[in-house]
């Protein structure tokens, strides 16, 4: 067992702190604020490799191991939710799925763009209806000689509307259930593909959220991942992966949340003395820094599992449930501590906790994760 | 006799108040939240059916309510929508020391000009005992009196005729009514993103604000006393709010979780969420209790001032739980805005910042208690000898 | 009206139940922890002084008021959770070993015939050695889902045949007789149920086992054997009539529910009165050892106010679902809501309790005692789940969802 971090793990978490820092923390409140995505931060995440670390050099990746991909997550998401979520929706929701079930020349046409960030990817699964449920889509994928004409609506979809290519999800019978379920590679600008309503959120704000539909989309089998009816598996691996990166993107925020809260009790003087005096606080401080380490645990574990071939579905499962209560938890308390002054956005930890909010929500509810967790238990 | 039926004079002011509830402040609130401002017409039937004077007593023009039937009125208010009930009341918060002033002193012509403008209480601070604000003192100058320093953040003020603070100065603790439009009152508003949004979140800074001698209306022991009557008062009125905000909460997700299907069924048929709907459901219940056993004490004109700290805690720690888990029912849905949960989330959190922090109304109690102590705490254990 | 204070023969009635929990209950507290069972001093001691465990049962039937014909407002459960904290705050488990019909009482009470009334509740009134009742429900495979049970009765000339098994009765062992469920067709479901009164001492009736607990280690556990035990007809509880009338739904279970109505809140207050002992032990503990000032009292305080409140919180969610129950309004959400709460803040307070007093409140000290003692109050009269599976229902059915 070992614990360290190897140099190269050390020099990627320098070169993302450096640029989190630097770049992507100072206008950070501001985009939230206004609920702003700034192109030019992926980019800038483009350039220096980041949009394609875990893939192969072969297709514009960085060719190094999901921890890495994890530590960048990480070190965003203490200055930056948002982007964070916008790095992982692009890498471990479009682009993971391609990489992994994709043809070579699937790869070659959708993979190396998205590496290279030329191109933005996003996830189409959730529908109005459907939630959590992957099983039952209504969006219709109808086979007609070497195409398949689309037809639904997908909503909550992370980068909508910013994002060039999609990995959607849609089913050729629905009488089929999951063995219906179809996953395909839509491109923006294909016609009848088009955008619905923006949707406003609490947190991660600074990423866009939007509604896709479909109406007669006209989508070569070239597109299609895998075989008909793999879609529902596709889905389900995918979103096992991209549990360590919410893991992660949650340890990010609650190291961001206590950095800021010990800051704060440090400066911050109440009855002539700072407030980090007071044990209460200190209590708090320690519970908060505790929770944290055990996430950390957790979620470096699940990665190590994924880069070393485990099944890593239930640690997985496990380090997305613990670390985003904590996240939760965390932020929550930080602003506790912060009192009056948490509540402006002249301080980040107001949005640290909306941020955190979501990590307990999205890629399956934490509720969903119980049940993941338990049903493996007692199978 | 212990008993938990509201009269049905107490019912019936629930009812009237709910449905200006639901068409005022819960109906619309979104668009309050966007506009970050409540319509002035809301406001006019508001105090039409005197809903901005529910703490001011008959001796200054109010309805006279005892602190039950306020603590009801103000939870239909707070049911409807909490942050707009903010930019409804925040302005208002002032009545409790007026009130608690009034019950003091056989002059009231002050107080009752006062309570017909709005009047708006800059920084309440719960602690150990009544404080003023930490930040702001006061001092006597060629016969009037000098106000400097910057208030902690709090709500309302901005949307108030008259302002009233509680200072420290060489005298002791004193209350200061100020004129909103003095020279010297700058508010800073604070931007803000968390919650509150339409309720005038801000800090105000006094310059070397000039008052008249008149404008001190409380000076040293009769100063404390009013504050803590007021902070007792205040902190019923918050708690109640918050209360509401749970009902709301709880009723929606419950309805929301009752129709919701996942897997071939309503979600609700999950334990995983069922038990915590009971869960908010019960925490609803315990701070409707404790704020009622409050308010009861309050009538009856005993000192409430650590049960209602207590309530207040309660209250802080139920509507954070039962609006978070709001949202976590909800799932994706309830993280957007096309539901109000994340927006009662928010409004929730903010408040609690804001009407005292729980470890502070903790030690209020925890003082209390200390001193009381527990008479026959150990009596009676007859323990081994040598353990 | 809303108010919270207590009349003047309410605060007698918890004075006296006060001294007795102090100055009787207590100094036996430690003892009976140790030797698993109840003093034969102390249960001689409260037949002396003609304290029982009666938890009432039917409107204007039960408690103080048995024997008050006047029209006045009822209120055995208000009263009867005020008695509970007081005897929860002198030793749960001393508690539950008092002499009396105890949970056997209500289904008696409630459901009984004039006669098994005047029998089984007759034969409390001057006697002069300790007898108990009990309350035989919970089996092996049926726990709190009390549909489940599978002890059978069959019907025979002149009365019914028992066979099964029952656990986890309290004083079953020692009762006079137990109210003993039993189903005559467990596919009818709750229409199949009866309730049986089972004399100690008849054939094919016996206790195989007394239970070792963690904590309430005074009160006896009993595990119940029932072999082809036969109970005459006029011990069928209520009589065979009550049975029929399906217009009043399955009654067997009508009664079992009923009775979980009127002592989950009295359940829940004793778990608070234990409660309310951690936290007055560990308070009086801190206050002679500790100055108000500094970072440990900066702490403490907070921790202790957080205890306090939550007792407080617990009670008035007590309160309210005996009131309802007093006023003959269906309570059994806030049954379930004061116990599902009670039991788990009373808990989390004793916990505090421990960790306030450190290495103080676990050597011989009554708090560790205490928290062993709170434990089963978030399991027995009903798990935490099963109250939370209660209010859930309560809550959705208005959306017409059973859950």
């Amino acid at each position: 067992m070992d614990f360290s971090e190897s140099p190269e793990h050390r020099q990627m978490r320098e070169m993302v702190r450096d640029f989190a820092r630097r770049e992507v923390a100072p206008g950070a409140a501001q985009r939230d604020q206004q609920e702003h995505f700034d192109r030019t931060l992926f980019e800038r995440m483009a350039a220096l490799g980041l949009t394609g670390i875990p893939w192969s050099e072969k297709y514009g990746g960085a060719g190094a191991d999901f921890t890495s991909y994890i530590i960048a997550m990480e070190e965003l998401a203490k200055v930056d939710a948002s982007l964070s979520v916008v790095l992982g929706a692009h890498v471990s929701l479009c682009s993971w799925p391609i990489d992994r079930f994709g043809t070579d020349e699937q790869k070659e046409r959708f993979l190396t763009p998205l590496a290279e960030g030329r191109a933005l990817g996003a996830f189409a699964l959730t529908e109005p209806g459907a939630g959590s449920d992957a099983a039952h889509l209504q969006t219709r994928a109808q086979r007609q000689g070497d195409t398949y004409l689309l037809n639904g609506q997908k909503t909550f979809i992370t980068n909508g509307g910013a994002a060039d290519t999609y990995v959607v999800f849609a089913t050729v019978d629905p009488s089929k259930g999951a063995h219906g379920v179809t996953a395909f590679v839509v491109e923006k600008g294909m016609p009848g593909f088009s955008f619905g309503k923006e949707i406003h959120k609490m947190g991660i704000r600074s990423s866009t959220t939007q509604e896709l539909l479909f109406e007669n989309v006209e989508v070569p089998i070239a597109n299609r991942l895998g075989q008909e009816g793999e879609g529902f598996k596709i889905a389900m691996a995918t979103l096992d992966g991209g549990r360590n990166g919410i893991a992660a993107q949650a340890l990010g925020i609650a190291e961001g949340a206590l950095e800021a809260a010990i800051a704060y009790a440090k400066q911050r003087e109440q009855f002539g003395r700072p407030i980090a005096d007071f044990q209460a606080i200190q209590f708090k401080l320690a519970d908060m820094a505790t929770a944290i380490e055990a996430s950390r645990l957790l979620t470096y574990h699940a990665v190590w599992m994924e880069d070393h071939g485990g099944g890593h579905g239930m640690a997985s499962s496990m380090a997305k449930l613990f670390a985003s209560d904590t996240a939760m938890q965390v932020a929550t308390q930080a602003v506790q501590i912060f009192g009056g002054y948490g509540y402006t956005v002249e301080y980040p930890v107001e949005r640290f906790m909306r941020d955190a909010k979501i990590t307990q929500i999205y890629e399956g509810t934490n509720e969903i994760q119980r049940i993941v967790i338990s049903r493996a238990l007692l199978k | 006799m212990i008993a938990f039926q509201p009269e049905e004079a107490q019912s019936a002011l629930a009812e009237s108040v709910h449905a200006f509830a639901q068409r005022y402040l819960h109906d619309n609130a979104r668009e309050v939240e966007t506009k970050r401002a409540l319509p002035p017409q809301i406001l006019q039937e508001a105090v039409s059916l005197g809903l901005t004077a529910l703490s001011l007593p008959e001796a200054l023009g109010g309805a006279g309510l005892n602190l039950v039937t306020q603590a009801i009125a103000y939870e239909a208010l707070g049911w409807g929508d909490l942050g707009s009930s903010q930019a409804l009341l925040g302005a208002q918060t002032g009545h409790h020391l007026l009130a608690a002033l009034a019950s003091q002193t056989p002059t009231q012509d002050r107080l009752r000009d006062l309570a017909e403008t709005s009047v708006c209480w800059v920084a309440p601070v719960w602690g150990e005992r009544p404080q003023a604000d930490g930040s702001l003192a006061w001092q006597r100058n060629a016969g009037g009196v000098v106000l400097s320093g910057e208030s902690a953040i709090t709500l309302g003020a901005q949307h108030a005729a008259h302002l009233l603070v509680a200072a420290g100065g060489q005298e002791g603790m004193a209350i200061l009514a100020i004129p909103s439009a003095a020279a010297g009152v700058h508010f800073r508003p604070h931007a803000l993103a968390l919650g509150m949004l339409a309720a005038g979140v801000g800090s105000v800074r006094f310059e070397d604000v000039r008052l008249e001698e008149a404008d001190l209306l409380a000076v040293g022991e009769t100063a404390q006393t009013a504050i803590r009557q007021a902070l007792t008062t205040l902190a019923i009125e918050q708690g109640a709010l918050e209360v509401g905000a749970c009902r709301a909460a709880t009723e929606y997700t419950v309805a929301y979780t009752a129709q919701r299907r996942a897997f071939q069924q309503v979600i609700a048929a999950f334990q995983g969420v069922s038990f915590v709907a009971a869960d908010m459901a019960i925490e609803t219940e315990a701070a409707r209790n404790l704020i009622w056993k409050a308010a009861v004490q309050g009538d009856k004109g005993e000192d409430a001032f650590s049960t209602a700290a207590m309530a207040l805690a309660h209250a802080h720690q139920a509507v954070r739980f039962v609006t978070s888990n709001a949202v976590q029912l909800l799932g994706g849905h309830g993280f957007v805005q096309d539901h109000p949960v994340e927006k009662w989330m928010r409004d929730a959190e903010a408040q609690v910042l804001l009407f005292g922090r729980e470890l502070e109304l903790q030690s209020v109690l925890g003082d209390a208690l200390w001193q009381a102590g527990a008479k026959d705490g150990t009596a009676g254990f007859r323990l081994a000898e040598n353990a | 009206m809303i108010d919270f204070t207590l009349t003047p023969q309410q605060k007698q009635l918890r004075e006296m139940a006060h001294a007795f929990a102090q100055g009787v209950m207590r100094p036996y507290a430690m003892e009976a922890d140790r030797i698993e069972d109840a003093p034969k001093a102390y249960l001689q001691q409260a037949m002396a002084l003609g304290v029982g465990l009666d938890l009432g049962g039917a409107p204007g039937q039960s408690g103080a008021e048995r024997a008050d014909d006047r029209p006045q407002e009822r209120t055995a459960n208000r009263n009867g959770v005020l008695l509970a904290e007081e005897i929860g705050w002198g030793d749960p488990g001393l508690a539950l070993a008092l002499p009396g019909p105890g949970l056997g009482g209500p289904p008696v009470a409630l459901m009984g015939t004039p006669a098994q009334k005047e029998k089984y509740l007759g034969m409390f009134r001057g006697a002069k050695e300790p007898m108990w009742g009990a309350y035989a429900l919970t089996e092996p495979e049926a726990g709190s889902d009390v549909s489940g049970i599978r002890t059978s009765a069959k019907k025979v000339e002149g009365g019914w045949i028992l066979n099964g098994r029952k656990i986890f009765i309290t004083n079953g062992g020692r009762a006079a007789w137990n109210v003993v469920f039993a189903t005559v067709d467990p596919t009818l479901g709750r229409a199949g149920q009866r309730a049986f009164l089972v004399e100690k001492g008849t054939p094919g009736f016996t206790c195989t086992r007394i239970l070792h607990k963690m904590g309430l280690r005074a009160s006896e556990t009993a595990e119940l054997l029932f072999e082809d035990c036969f109970v005459p007809d006029e011990n069928l509880l209520g009589g065979e009539a009550q049975y029929q009338a399906r217009s009043n739904g399955p009654a067997g279970f009508r009664v079992a529910m009923q009775t979980f109505d009127n002592t989950r809140p009295v359940v829940a207050a004793m778990a608070m009165g234990i409660a309310r002992a951690a936290y007055e032990y560990t308070l009086e503990i801190l206050r002679q050892g500790y100055a108000p000032t500094g970072h440990f009292y900066h702490s403490a305080r907070e921790r202790l106010a957080e205890m306090y409140r939550k007792i407080e919180a617990a009670r008035s969610l007590v309160w309210e679902a005996a009131w309802k129950g007093d006023i003959g309004e269906p309570n059994s959400k806030e049954a379930s809501m004061s116990k599902a709460y009670a039991g788990r803040v009373s808990l989390e307070v004793c916990a505090m309790g421990l960790e306030l007093l450190g290495p103080t409140g676990v050597v011989d000290h009554p708090v560790e005692k205490l928290y062993r003692d709170c434990k089963v109050f978030d399991i027995f009269e009903g798990t935490n789940q099963v109250q939370h599976l209660v209010v859930a229902r309560r809550l959705y059915a208005a959306h017409g969802i059973r859950v």
